[in-house]
């Protein structure tokens, strides 16, 4: 079994249109930026599961009901949830129409009482119309274990009742036989406690100054031990540490030699480092040798140089923690029909070879059929390993909150194998944005960046991402972003910007541009080129894209044949690239300076350069680096009178083109400046 | 630990589908709880449970206190996963609310289940005038393919019919009566199999209990959940002890059941409770032992030595007198009426004559009557929710087809509920006492009335008046005259079933299952549909009538006695032989 979908209306971040979530079996992640709603969506789930649990760790408040943007509050809050794969257990939320599937819906309304106070009511009903009860015991037999965002792995393994290892402990021990040994061995060792004379010294001190409070009113006294002898009390006192992995045996400590005579010389040169004064051996190594009383207790008294909690690394704690709670999922009985585990942010404190741990942790606990994790995460590193069928992802758009499950989207198979293999842990990080540019190369990349800054919308501050898909295969994505039922529907802000390559169809001749043509060719080839690239007509693979987008929200922005060329249509441009292209060709770069510095028309100026860039495409990448620097910096090199060249300040402004202009606004926030389009 | 009969044995191993035939005083509720704890000693589902269901909630208390003795407590609640209830609420529970929005295309919902048919028939034709249709909504129902009309089909003249429009519509809304739940539900389950997979799965064993007095449609529920996997599925019953034909009932699903190769049928036949005198005279009386060996007596006072008394009564001796001549013989034979267990039966109402057509004029009238009577004599709960039902028909309108929480939300609508709470309470404890004639209940109520409508805690919707409430019928015709007498009798009278004041009085339905030391049934009318002489002589056997006796003359641990009207000596007694029975008169 396993929540399928999960509709939430009107609560917290979410409005009356609310959110519906899909999930899949097994591991499942909520992305997205920060304050999009991944912590409520997953304290919906916590709501709905303990609606009638007697003890809840959750409770829905008034501050939960949502509020628009007029800040009027919403009285009523609906949670609705969608199972599949259920067991035939689950009578009360069992849909006959749909033999395997299960719902049960919440809603949460405020009613004011006489006093004028308000107070939160709710209806739980099973199936899909209201009224039909859900008992406490169908609900109980769902179990969901929760590790917060905020979570203190410190204070929940800390020795408490209700802390996590005495809950993974009561569950263990559940037969009386089990639960008397263990109750056995704390008698035992309060029996010798109590048999030290400081120790009794201390309970007599307590008893005498207690007979005096109570002057024999209560006739009651203490005893002093280890921990309370009930089993309540031995499981609210365990504690949970890291064991060193190594522990030094001074040279000079009679016991090494005896615990090196347990060792094989191999072995030995294996289970150990040697240190200035002594040597390392490791622990593990010994629990397989036989030990003699001697050495098993020099070795503890080592060992008791125990790690505290406290003392183990936050990350470690964390490991600790999730492994308890899982320990404690595990150790489920049959009553319990299914788990589910809510995590928010595994990756905390986590570095990134670990993630793939916890994330390999929770794919082997959700293998089987009655687990499911569902975790928020900020890690790109997660992401990319998880498929992106089991990821929901919230978005913000307009103000309001949306959700997009990736599983929803419009990619047929062919498209989610290549996209799968192509969200690494850089490109994963798109999923994070507010907006994404989407270029074909890796100039595109270098540039955009800073032409964004050039319009006052800087990438970091707007959070958007340029994602450099490598070539042309821009459909993958822009479905992955699309709803497959309504791709018009906003979802997160994407642009795509692309060559319109034109004049690159061989067998149109009238159109198509020789390769063997160069910057340096003759003014009559010039000439065709110019004419050429001002009547060509986009390839068709644009096209394509073109027509692709027009029934989605993405907008695509084509420039006309070639960045660089689109670049270069700017008179300001022209000394920013031909300084460029200087930096990384001094020769051949002066050469093409020269030539241009020949033209007077803007398109022969824009071609030539096309034609220089086109023939020298290896150092393209250099070229875009270099572009960048001289933008950021304002430097342009200046031919002087006697053909020597000096780098010195511009005093023109580089001039983004429109197009990337265009793709800029549509990602960060429409143009507000007044400027003519 | 008492020792258990070989039949009682056989039940308690049993498995699968199974009909057992449980004669009067054979322990049935005994063994069914016994049979129930067996069960639950051993249960390890957590999710799948027992369905132990009777037919009225007295029922059910008496097998969860059964259980409750028999495992020494240890069994003090049985909840989920187990349902232990009345059939009826069984259907709605399991089928027909949870699964009837599958009763709609689209716009669905949760059905309700109300009481009576409320609203009326739109353009209703002057054949359903003349029929009494448009009057009687309540003859209208479902059956599991089409409306009947008081279980019959509708066999009028009149096309696109009314009362079809009208079912239907109502339907739509979301209302079904009680009485065709079990028809809908089955339907539902026809349509949907896998509805009765899944139940029959939630509830691998299903017991129930006076099974003789399941409908068809409630039977055929039982017995789809049996095929579709129920492991074990138990009907538990007497034909001769059904005596709700008037419900629906009919025991010959029952009987069937007892000669199906697939069930297997199992009798419990000893008597735990009466004498071998009663049983041997009681079963000229019953179907079931028709040809077969009387009961045999195994109980404690199967011994007692005084044999069933036939009392003839003659023409001018009163109730009372026959009342006293039988609380006499009790005293005769060591059964103290003050001490004991005594019971006179009758097969109607307790109080002769209080059937008065039309008595309660409004609706209110009728909830205040009805709430005064539960306040003093029964149950105060009931008594609120009734009284908060007349409050509601005063102040804000009808209230048919509502349910509590509706009431509830529409009067939030006006005002806090603290505060008609309030006005509630104010109005319950103006209630005058229920031994009041029904002439000073009206008038001192009217006025107690008025008063909180002067203090303003109470107002009256449609501008009507108090008064135009509080209407009473004001005579009845008897013969050429008219009669005010019934106006006279206690407000109680017209709403007691069953009174026990030292002794109990009560219709023989009233007392189904239960015990007494000694028993009299009181058959007073040598005519008409009821018991007469000649029917307890000459009557089938399968006669519900006869059935009714049948129960009544069953209940007594030691004494029996039938006092009938004097008969002529040539009327023939067949069935009480002067060896079995001791004929007296007064």
């Amino acid at each position: 079994m396993y929540v399928s979908k999960l509709i939430i209306r009107n609560f917290r971040v979410f409005d009356s249109k609310g959110i519906t979530a899909t999930f899949k079996k097994g591991v499942n992640a909520v992305i997205g930026e920060n304050n999009c709603g991944k912590s409520a969506l997953v304290d919906a789930l916590r709501l709905a599961f303990s609606t009638t649990s007697y003890r809840k760790e959750i409770y829905f408040n008034l501050s939960d009901f949502h509020t628009d943007s007029r800040g009027i509050r919403s009285n009523e809050a609906f949670i609705d949830v969608y199972l599949d794969e259920i067991p035939a257990d689950l009578f009360e939320i069992w849909n006959p129409e749909n033999n395997t599937k299960g719902e049960f819906h919440i809603k949460y309304f405020a009613v004011q009482l006489p006093d004028g106070k308000e107070k939160i009511r709710y209806q739980i009903w099973g199936g899909p119309v209201e009224g039909n009860n859900l008992s406490s015991e169908t609900l109980e037999s769902i179990q969901t274990a929760h590790l917060g965002a905020l979570r203190d792995s410190e204070s929940e393994l800390k020795p408490t009742k209700s802390g996590k290892l005495a809950n993974l402990f009561s569950s263990i021990v559940n037969t009386d036989e089990a639960k008397e040994q263990v109750l056995a061995a704390v008698k035992l060792a309060n029996v010798n406690i109590e048999g030290q004379q400081s120790v009794n010294q201390l309970r007599d001190i307590i008893n005498t100054n207690l007979s005096v409070l109570e002057q024999d009113l209560l006739r009651q006294k203490v005893g002093v031990g280890l921990v309370e002898p009930k089993f309540e009390a031995i499981a609210a006192s365990l504690r949970a540490w890291l064991k060193p992995r190594w522990i030094y045996i001074r040279n000079d400590n009679l016991i090494l030699q005896l615990v090196k005579d347990l060792y094989s010389e191999d072995e030995w040169n294996q289970a150990t480092d040697s240190g200035a004064e002594g040597v390392f051996v490791d622990v593990w190594t010994t629990e397989s040798k036989t030990l003699s009383d001697e050495i098993k207790e020099a070795l503890s008294s080592e060992l008791s140089k125990k790690f505290e909690i406290m003392q183990n690394g936050l990350g470690y704690n964390n490991l600790l923690f999730m492994a308890a709670v899982l320990g404690d999922i595990e150790a489920a009985t049959t009553e319990t029909l299914f788990s589910l585990l809510l995590v928010e942010e595994p990756e905390a404190h986590l570095h990134p070879q670990l993630q793939e741990l916890v994330h390999s942790f929770f794919e082997k606990n959700s293998d089987k059929d009655n687990v499911q994790v569902i975790y928020t995460s900020h890690s790109p590193t997660l992401i990319s390993r998880i498929g992106i069928d089991k990821i929901v992802l919230l978005f913000e758009n307009k103000h309001n909150i949306d959700c997009l499950s990736l599983s929803e989207s419009n990619l047929d198979d062919k498209d989610k194998y290549y996209l799968e293999r192509y969200l690494d842990v850089t490109k994963s990080q798109m999923l994070f944005a507010k907006g994404i540019i989407f270029v074909e190369g890796i100039c595109e990349a270098l540039i955009l960046p800073y032409l964004a800054k050039i319009i006052d919308r800087p990438f970091d501050k707007y959070a958007v991402t340029v994602v450099n898909v490598d070539g042309v295969s821009f459909e993958p994505f822009s479905k992955l972003l699309c709803f497959a039922n309504d791709p018009q529907r906003q979802t997160i802000k994407a642009a795509i910007v692309t060559d319109d390559d034109r004049c690159t169809d061989k067998s149109n001749q009238t159109q198509y541009i020789s390769k063997d043509i160069d910057y340096d060719c003759s003014q009559a080839d010039l000439n065709t080129v110019i004419s050429k690239l001002e009547a060509g007509s986009p390839s068709d693979r644009y096209n394509k894209i073109v027509a692709l987008c027009q029934t989605a929200h993405i907008g695509v922005f084509g420039a006309p044949k070639t960045l660089e060329y689109a670049l270069a249509l700017t008179e300001a441009n022209i000394p920013y690239m031909l300084s460029a292209i200087i930096d990384v060709y001094p020769q051949a770069g002066k050469t093409l300076f020269n030539q241009v510095e020949q033209l007077t028309d803007i398109n022969a100026k824009a071609a030539c350069i096309w034609l220089f860039m086109r023939e020298r495409l290896q150092q393209k990448a250099e070229v875009a680096q270099a572009l960048t620097k001289r933008i950021a910096d304002k430097k342009i090199w200046i031919k002087k009178d006697d053909g020597t060249f000096e780098d010195s300040t511009s005093n023109g402004d580089f001039i983004v083109p429109e197009y990337i202009q265009n793709a800029i606004f549509l990602v960060t926030k429409e143009k507000t400046d007044g400027r003519a389009n | 630990m008492v020792e258990l009969t070989d039949e009682q044995n056989a039940f308690l191993d049993v498995e699968g589908k199974v009909v057992l035939c449980a004669c009067p005083g054979s322990g049935k509720t005994f063994i069914v709880g016994k049979k129930l704890l067996k069960y639950l000693e051993t249960w390890t589902y957590a999710y799948r449970g027992i369905a132990v269901l009777s037919f009225t909630n007295v029922a059910s208390e008496e097998i969860l206190r059964q259980i409750k003795e028999l495992s020494e407590a240890k069994f003090q609640n049985i909840g989920f996963p187990h349902f232990i209830g009345t059939l009826d609420s069984f259907i709605n529970t399991f089928i027909f609310l949870r699964f009837g929005y599958m009763i709609y295309e689209d716009d669905r919902k949760r059905p309700r289940v109300i009481y009576e048919n409320f609203g009326q028939f739109l353009y209703p034709q002057r054949e359903c005038h003349l029929n009494g249709c448009v009057k009687n909504l309540n003859w209208f129902h479902w059956s599991d393919n089409q409306l009947l009309k008081n279980g019959q089909p509708i066999s009028c003249g009149v096309s696109k019919k009314p009362c079809v429009a009208f079912k239907k519509v109502m339907i739509n809304r979301g209302y079904a009566t009680q009485r065709e739940v079990p028809a809908l539900s089955l339907r539902l389950l026809k349509k949907y199999p896998d509805i009765a997979n899944e139940i029959a799965y939630r509830f691998p064993v299903i017991m129930v209990d006076e099974a003789q007095d399941t409908s068809r449609e409630q039977m055929e529920i039982i017995e789809l959940l049996a095929e579709k996997g129920a492991t074990t599925v138990i009907l538990v019953g007497d034909p001769d002890q059904a005596i709700y034909e008037w419900r629906n009932a009919t025991p010959e699903y029952f009987k069937v059941k007892l000669t199906d190769a697939q069930w297997n049928s199992l009798y419990l036949t000893a008597n735990f409770r009466s004498s071998q005198h009663i049983c041997n005279a009681t079963a000229k009386f019953s179907a079931v032992l028709s040809g077969k060996r009387p009961a045999e007596a195994k109980g404690e006072h199967s011994n007692f030595g005084t044999k069933p008394v036939l009392l003839q009564v003659t023409d001018k001796k009163t109730k009372g007198e026959v009342i006293n001549w039988f609380l006499q013989l009790c005293k005769r034979n060591g059964i103290n009426p003050e001490g004991a267990s005594v019971a006179i039966l009758t097969r109607g109402r307790i109080h002769l004559n209080t059937d008065i057509p039309d008595l309660w004029q409004t609706t209110e009238i009728h909830l205040l009557a009805l709430a005064t009577y539960l306040w003093h004599c029964a149950s105060k709960k009931e008594a609120y929710t009734q009284c908060e039902k007349a409050l509601f028909y005063i102040m804000i309108g009808d209230a048919n087809g509502l349910s509590t929480d509706d009431m509830r939300r529409v009067i939030e609508n006006t005002m806090e509920y603290s505060v008609w709470k309030k006005k509630l309470i104010s109005l319950l404890s103006s209630l005058p006492k229920a031994n009041s004639t029904l002439r000073d209940w009206k008038s001192s109520l009217t006025t107690k009335m008025e008063e909180l409508k002067q203090q303003g805690i109470i107002c009256i919707s449609d501008s009507r008046n108090i008064t135009d409430i509080m209407k009473l019928k004001t005579r009845v015709k008897v013969g050429q005259s008219f009669s005010t007498e019934f106006l006279d009798r206690t407000l109680n009278e017209y709403f007691e079933k069953r009174t026990i004041t030292g002794i109990t009085r009560s219709s023989v339905h009233g007392v189904k299952g239960e015990s007494f030391d000694a028993t009299l049934l009181m058959v007073e009318s040598s005519t008409g549909g009821t018991i007469t002489p000649s029917l307890l002589n000459t009557g089938h056997l399968d006669s519900e009538l006869m059935r009714i006796a049948y129960v009544a003359m069953t209940r007594p641990r030691k004494l029996l006695a039938v006092s009938i009207p004097k008969q002529n000596a040539k009327n023939s007694i067949n069935r009480f032989p002067p060896e079995l029975w001791d004929y007296q008169e007064i």
